[in-house]
């Protein structure tokens, strides 16, 4: 494995893909589902003065926050390797989907239709943005305990947003909603 | 605290600012510097450009490079070396410009637009090439 003057080696090429949603929705569950690796977590750590309502009244306080991240991979053929990032589920770490999402293919909003409003965060950012992104109604146990139109409905999206049931434990049900993300993205990119 | 940032059902607690188990602030090792030298995407792959390790590279540094003999993402240093993502960048950023390593935002641009100041665009990739991409994706989950 010696230097050379050209490379032989794989030069593959990253994607990603993010996936958001509520807390506890199963965005782990639906990354390992699918994931070639254990999925693992990565860690940043944000420092910033602190605001408002927890302030002592020093003005100069810095708070420090370690946000984690869990992510996955997939190697696609040779030359293409897919990585899934789960989104940090608070509010407060909404600054970090800035980073996560850059360069991103585009977005799973997972949802839980118990918790519907914890999905408003995700497709609010991913709307404002401009990024594809494809609504996955989450059934662990088969349940659907709404009907698409009527969660289509509650959570405003547009009529071209692919909206879906899937199950994250299922690795089929995985590839289903990564297919449908990506060939929802390839449709934006061509009109 | 809740155990939010840490999403999925049968994950640990947040661990907020816990330096304790690390011993050292995290930045300790970029002497501070919190700034990569230029932008390194999470994803951005990583393989090693070097068959040798100058002496008095850093701990961290070798470590890094132990890693990379195959290309792998700043994700995935980071999280195997237990190192803050914004660590990572700053190391990984001194070891593109001293030609140790190389990355996916060099191998990935075309050599006709290869810039010489080797400051990586975030521009997304122009249309034609970005839908080729995603066909590529497409077509590798397919046959998954």
């Amino acid at each position: 494995m010696t230097a050379q003057e050209s490379h032989p080696e794989r030069t593959p090429l990253p994607v990603k893909i993010v996936v958001a949603g509520g807390f506890a929705v199963g965005k782990s569950t639906f990354v390992k589902s699918i994931s070639e690796i254990e999925p693992l977590t990565t860690e940043a750590v944000m420092t910033r003065a602190s605001e408002g309502v927890d302030n002592t009244g020093v003005a100069t306080e810095k708070k420090t926050t370690t946000v984690a991240m869990d992510f996955g991979r997939i190697t696609l053929g040779d030359d293409l390797i897919l990585y899934l990032f789960g989104t940090p589920g608070q509010d407060r770490f909404l600054f970090m989907w800035d980073d996560l999402i850059r360069g991103a293919i585009g977005a799973v909003v997972l949802v839980d239709t118990g918790r519907l409003s914890d999905s408003f965060l995700a497709v609010d950012y991913f709307e404002r943005r401009g990024i594809p992104f494809v609504v996955a109604v989450n059934c662990f146990y088969g349940n659907a305990y709404h009907a698409l139109e009527e969660v289509r409905d509650a959570l405003a999206i547009e009529a071209d947003v692919p909206i879906f049931y899937t199950d994250a434990r299922m690795r089929d049900a995985t590839k289903n909603t990564l297919l449908q993300l990506v060939q929802h993205a390839l449709t934006r990119a061509v009109s | 605290m809740p155990a939010e940032s840490r999403h999925g059902a049968d994950d640990e607690p947040e661990e907020e600012a816990d330096f304790g188990r690390r011993l050292i602030r995290p930045y300790a090792v970029t002497k501070g510097r919190t700034r990569p030298t230029r932008d390194i995407p999470i994803e951005t792959l990583v393989r090693s450009n070097t068959s040798t390790v100058p002496p008095g590279l850093g701990a961290e540094e070798r470590e890094i490079l132990s890693l990379v003999s195959e290309p792998i993402s700043v994700a995935e240093i980071a999280a195997r070396r237990g190192l803050v993502l914004g660590v990572v960048r700053v190391l990984i950023a001194d070891l593109v410009q001293s030609g140790m390593v190389e990355t996916s935002e060099g191998w990935s641009r075309p050599q006709s637009s290869r810039s010489s100041t080797g400051a990586a665009s975030e521009a997304p990739p122009a249309p034609h090439t970005h839908r080729e991409l995603l066909e590529r994706v497409l077509n590798g989950l397919q046959s998954l």
